[in-house]
C-alpha cells in the first residue's frame, strides 16, 4: 500500500516527475498526431477513391475508348442481377477549358457522365455546391442563364395605379362637364417605369412602409415629371384644357399608399419558379439541419452582392432565364476558384456563366479526327468539390451523350456504309450490398470473357483491339500502388515509433536513475521501517507506470486536440506567412490535412507509453531495491 | 516469558574503505531485558551505530548472531528481517530521517502502511491515521500534524521520529544518539519522553557518547575496541 501512497506523493510533489510526465506526453502526442494524419490520409485515400470511382471499374486505358459497352452493361444486368446494382459509362478526355468573359484558360480533364447514373454509383453528388442548396436543379442538359429578380407587380396593385392615374387625369380636366374617362388606360411603359422605381427603392420603401410613423410614400421628382408628361399628353388627347401643374407635387392617394404599405414589406428578390420550388422542397427535407436552414435563409438576401455567395445574376428584371441554351458543365472548384484561408471558396461566377471547352476528337484508331478541334460552348451549372485536389483542379463534367458526340465516339458512318459502335472509356459498376469486391470482380471478369468470346462478327479489327485492352479492376486495384506506398510509410512510422519508444525508455531511465540517486536516503528509511527490496523496487515501477499513465492521458488529450484543429493551425500559420504552409494540396492530393484519431491508436499508444515508462524505470527500480539500508541511511 | 528480549553474541563487523579494512566490532556481545532502558556508550567511531544497526537487522554481521526472543535474525531471509524491522523494532535516528514529501501525520503513519496491501487500502489508511493521530497527541505535536518536516524544529522532528518508531507498537526501541543533534532543552525533553515510554514498559536500547544522557538508563555498557564492557 505504501508503494502506491509514496508513488502518488512523488508524482505530484517532485518537479523532476513533471519533466518525466512531459517527456512521455510529448512522445505520445507526437506519435498520435503522426499516426492520426497518416491513418487519416490512408482512410481518405480509400474513401475518396471509392467515392470517386465505383466498386468495379472497366477501363481500356486509351483515349479513344472501347465499343459494345452498352451491350455488355445490359448483359451484366441480365446475367448478374444479384451481383450488379447499377452501371454507367464514363468518358475521360482532355480539353482546353475557357471562360470567355474573362479570357481565362486552363487545361482540363473532361469527364462525360450521365449525372443521375453517376451519382448513383459513387459519391460525386455529395460534392456539388448548388445541388446542395437547390436540389434537383443541377443538370447537364441544355440550359439558360438563371436570373433572380423581383416578382411582377400584382394585378391588384397594377389596377390601383391605373385607377389613380385615371383619377389624376380626370382631375386635370378643366370642367366636370367635359369629364369623361380616358380613352385608354395608363400605358404599360408607364407602369413599367413605376415598377422599376418600386423595385429600385423596394428595400427603402419596404422599411418605410413597415414604420407606422413614417411619412407618406412620395414619388421622386423625375418619376413625377414622367407621369405629369403623360398626364399632359393624355389630357390634350381628351381635348381638355390643361392646367399648369409644373409646381404642383404629385402625391400617391391614401388607398394606393395603404396597398403599398401592405405589399412592399413582403417583397423579396426571388428565383425563377422552378429553382424556388426546388429550394422549398429542400427546406422541407427531413435531413435539413439548423445550419442548412440558416444558409437557406441567408441565400435570398445575398444574391448578387457578396462575391462568395453570388449564386445567380441579380437584375431589376423579373426572375427568369436569359440567353441561349447551352449544355451544362460541372466544374472542379479548384479549377476556377481559389480556396480562401478560411477554407471557403469565393464563387465569383454566377450560375449559368458561359464557358467553353475545346476538344480534340479521335478516331477509333487514335488519329485526330479530320474536322480537327471542336469548340463546345457550355453553361456553368454547378461546381464539384471532391476534396481530391487533382480532381478538383483538373476535371470538368459534361453530359455523356453530348461529349460522346463531340468527340466522335458516337456511331460514325464508314465509307462502306456501315456504322461504328459508340465508345466509352470506362464502365463503372456498382455491386449489390454485401457482395465482396473480389468476388464481384471475378464474376464480371468471367462475364466479360464470355462476352468477348461471343462477340458478333461485325466487329472490326480496330474495335477488337480496343476490346482487348479492357481490364476489370476494383477501385482498390486502381489505387493499390498509392495505398501500398502509404502503407509502407506506416511501417516506416512503426520503426520511428519504436525509436521514439526507445528514446522515451532511455529518458525515463535517466530521470528515474536521478530520482533513485536523490532518494537513496528515503529508500534507506523505508527499508528501516520494514519495506522489502522488491517492495521498494515495486514503488519505483508504480511511479514509472504512473508517469506513463499521466503522460499518456496528457499526451493523448493534447494530440487529439491538435489533430482536431490541425487545419485551423495550418491556416493560422499561413496567415502569418504563406511560406509556413505545411500541407501543400498539390503535393498531397487532398486540399485539407486529413486526420482521424482512432480509439485503437490511442489505446495502443497509451499501452506502449506505459510499458515504456515501466521499462525505463525498471533498472533504477531494481537498483533501488538493492540499496542496503545502512548505506542508504549514511548517504548524504 | 523469557526476560531477555534481545541477545547479541560475538558480533564481528569490518568495513572496507578502499584497500584498508576497518574492523569495527570484534566479538561484541550484549543482551537486553524486556522493559529495560539500556545505554551503549562509547567514543565517536567506536562502532556504537554499527552495533545498533546489527541489532536492528539493518546490517548483517560478518560473524556472530543476534537473537530476538531466541530467534536468530540472520538465519532467516531478507523478508523476515524486513518484517522484524517493521513489527518488532522502532528506530530513532540522530538525524531524524523523516521523509520530506510527507506531512507529520503521513510520516508517522507510514510504517503502518508498509505491511498492508492495496486491497485493504481505505480501512488500513483510516486505521493508520487514527493510530498516528493518537501517538502524535502523545508526543505533543497535534498542532503540527499537517506540517512538513522542513517546518519543524529539531526537537519536534525527533518527537515525530519517536512517534513513527512507536506506531507499530514495537517490542524494542533502538535510538541512535537521539539527542546528539539537539540543544540541551530539546534533548532533555526527548530523554524525558523516552523515560516515560520506558516507564510504560517500552524496552529501549540507546547509543550515546554523552555520560549525562547515559545516566538516565537502567544499565550502561561501554563499547571499547569493538567489544562490550559492562560498567
Amino acid at each position: 500500500m505504501y508503494k502506491w501512497f509514496m508513488a502518488w506523493r512523488y508524482l505530484h510533489t517532485k518537479l523532476i516527475a513533471v519533466f518525466a510526465v512531459l517527456a512521455v506526453a510529448l512522445c505520445v502526442a507526437m506519435v498520435l498526431v503522426v499516426m492520426s494524419v497518416m491513418g487519416g490520409f490512408l482512410d481518405m485515400i480509400k474513401e475518396r477513391s471509392r467515392g470517386l470511382l465505383s466498386d468495379i471499374v472497366m477501363d481500356a486505358g486509351t483515349l479513344q475508348g472501347w465499343p459494345f459497352y452498352e451491350e455488355f452493361a445490359q448483359r451484366l444486368h441480365e446475367n448478374l442481377p444479384d451481383v450488379v446494382e447499377a452501371s454507367t459509362p464514363v468518358i475521360y478526355n482532355y480539353a482546353v477549358f475557357r471562360v470567355p468573359e474573362v479570357s481565362y484558360t486552363k487545361p482540363a480533364q473532361v469527364v462525360g457522365i450521365r449525372l443521375k447514373e453517376y451519382i448513383a454509383v459513387n459519391d460525386f453528388g455529395k460534392g456539388l455546391y448548388y445541388e446542395r442548396y437547390y436540389p434537383g436543379t443541377t443538370h447537364l442538359g441544355p440550359q439558360k442563364q438563371p436570373l433572380a429578380g423581383l416578382p411582377p407587380l400584382p394585378d391588384e396593385l397594377k389596377g390601383a395605379i391605373r385607377t389613380w392615374l385615371q383619377e389624376e387625369c380626370a382631375a386635370r380636366r378643366k370642367t366636370a362637364e367635359t369629364y369623361e374617362a380616358p380613352r385608354r388606360s395608363a400605358p404599360d411603359d408607364l407602369l413599367e417605369t413605376i415598377r422599376v422605381w418600386l423595385e429600385i427603392e423596394w428595400s427603402m420603401l419596404g422599411k418605410l412602409a413597415e414604420d407606422d410613423e413614417s411619412p407618406d410614400i412620395t414619388l421622386p421628382v423625375e418619376l413625377q415629371d414622367v407621369i405629369k408628361q403623360w398626364l399632359r399628353a393624355e389630357c390634350s388627347a381628351a381635348d381638355a384644357t390643361k392646367e399648369d401643374d409644373q409646381e404642383q407635387t404629385l402625391t400617391l392617394p391614401d388607398g394606393l399608399q395603404a396597398l403599398l404599405r401592405t405589399w412592399l414589406p413582403g417583397r423579396r428578390i426571388t428565383l425563377p419558379d422552378d429553382l424556388r420550388n426546388a429550394n422549398i422542397r429542400w427546406r422541407n427535407d427531413d435531413n435539413t439541419t439548423p445550419e442548412d436552414i440558416a444558409a437557406y435563409d441567408r441565400l435570398p438576401f445575398v444574391l448578387g452582392w457578396g462575391p462568395g455567395d453570388r449564386v445567380f445574376d441579380f437584375t431589376y428584371d423579373q426572375p427568369g432565364y436569359d440567353g441561349l441554351e447551352f449544355p451544362g458543365v460541372i466544374v472542379g472548384c479548384d479549377l476556377i476558384y481559389q480556396r480562401g484561408r478560411d477554407g471557403t471558396y469565393k464563387r465569383s461566377y454566377p450560375r449559368g456563366t458561359m464557358m467553353a471547352l475545346t476538344l480534340v476528337p479521335l478516331t477509333a484508331s487514335g488519329n485526330i479526327n479530320v474536322e480537327g478541334p471542336v469548340r463546345v460552348p457550355v453553361r456553368y451549372a454547378d461546381d464539384s468539390r471532391t476534396g481530391v485536389y487533382d480532381k478538383d483542379s483538373l476535371c470538368v463534367y459534361v453530359d455523356f451523350e453530348m461529349l460522346q458526340h463531340k468527340l466522335a465516339m458516337d456511331p460514325q458512318e464508314l465509307v462502306d456504309g456501315r456504322k461504328t459502335k459508340p465508345r466509352t472509356t470506362q464502365l463503372l459498376v456498382d455491386l449489390q450490398n454485401g457482395i465482396d469486391l473480389l468476388a464481384g470482380r471475378e464474376a464480371i471478369e468471367t462475364e466479360w470473357d464470355q462476352f468477348l468470346a461471343s462477340q458478333p462478327s461485325e466487329v472490326t479489327d480496330v474495335e477488337e483491339r480496343l476490346l482487348s485492352y479492357v481490364e476489370v479492376n476494383t477501385w482498390e486495384d486502381l489505387q493499390r500502388p498509392f495505398i501500398a506506398a502509404v502503407e509502407k510509410e506506416k511501417v516506416l512510422m512503426a520503426i520511428i515509433l519504436a525509436i521514439i519508444c526507445f528514446v522515451a525508455v532511455m529518458l525515463i531511465g535517466c530521470i528515474f536513475y536521478m530520482i533513485v540517486q536523490k532518494k537513496t536516503r528515503d529508500i534507506g528509511v523505508l527499508k528501516a521501517l520494514g519495506a522489502t527490496g522488491p517492495g521498494v523496487a515495486g514503488l519505483f515501477i508504480i511511479y514509472g507506470a504512473s508517469v506513463g499513465v499521466v503522460g499518456s492521458v496528457l499526451g493523448n488529450s493534447f494530440g487529439a486536440l491538435f489533430v482536431h484543429y490541425i487545419n485551423d493551425f495550418q491556416d493560422f500559420l499561413i496567415s502569418l506567412d504563406p511560406q509556413l504552409q505545411v500541407w501543400n494540396p498539390e503535393v498531397y492530393t487532398f486540399d485539407r490535412i486529413p486526420s482521424a484519431v482512432k480509439r485503437l491508436d490511442v489505446l495502443g499508444i497509451s499501452l506502449v507509453a506505459v510499458l515504456s515508462s515501466i521499462l525505463g524505470s525498471l533498472i533504477p527500480a531494481v537498483l533501488a531495491g538493492r540499496v542496503w539500508p545502512v548505506q542508504a541511511l549514511r548517504y548524504e | 516469558m523469557n526476560k531477555t528480549i534481545l541477545r547479541a553474541r560475538n558480533l564481528f563487523k569490518a568495513y572496507h574503505m578502499g584497500k584498508a579494512v576497518v574492523r569495527v566490532l570484534r566479538g561484541a556481545s550484549l543482551h537486553a531485558e524486556r522493559g529495560e532502558f539500556l545505554v551503549v556508550m562509547g567514543a565517536s567511531g567506536s562502532g556504537k551505530s554499527t552495533l545498533l544497526h546489527l541489532l536492528g537487522a539493518l546490517d548483517v554481521p560478518d560473524k556472530g548472531s543476534v537473537e530476538f526472543c531466541d530467534r536468530d535474525l540472520f538465519l532467516n531471509g531478507a523478508a523476515a528481517r524486513s518484517r522484524y524491522r517493521n513489527h518488532e523494532v522502532g528506530f530513532v535516528f540522530q538525524f531524524y530521517h523523516l521523509l520530506p514529501e510527507l506531512s507529520v501525520l503521513a510520516n508517522v503513519a507510514l510504517p503502518r502502511l508498509v505491511t498492508h496491501g492495496v486491497i485493504q487500502w481505505f480501512a488500513a489508511r483510516r486505521e493508520a491515521r487514527d493510530q498516528a493521530k493518537a501517538i502524535i497527541e502523545r508526543v505533543g505535536l497535534t498542532k503540527r500534524i499537517r506540517h512538513r518536516p522542513n517546518e519543524l524544529s529539531g526537537g519536534e522532528l525527533q518527537r515525530v521520529a519517536i512517534a513513527r518508531a512507536l506506531i507499530n507498537k514495537p517490542s524494542l526501541l533502538l535510538a541512535d544518539e537521539p539527542t546528539g543533534n539537539l540543544d540541551a532543552a530539546s534533548g532533555k525533553e526527548i530523554l524525558e519522553l523516552l523515560e516515560e515510554l520506558n516507564r510504560d514498559g517500552q524496552t529501549i536500547i540507546m547509543v550515546t557518547h554523552d555520560a549525562q544522557v547515559a545516566a538516565r538508563a537502567h544499565r550502561r555498557v561501554q563499547l571499547e575496541e569493538g567489544r562490550i564492557r559492562t560498567k
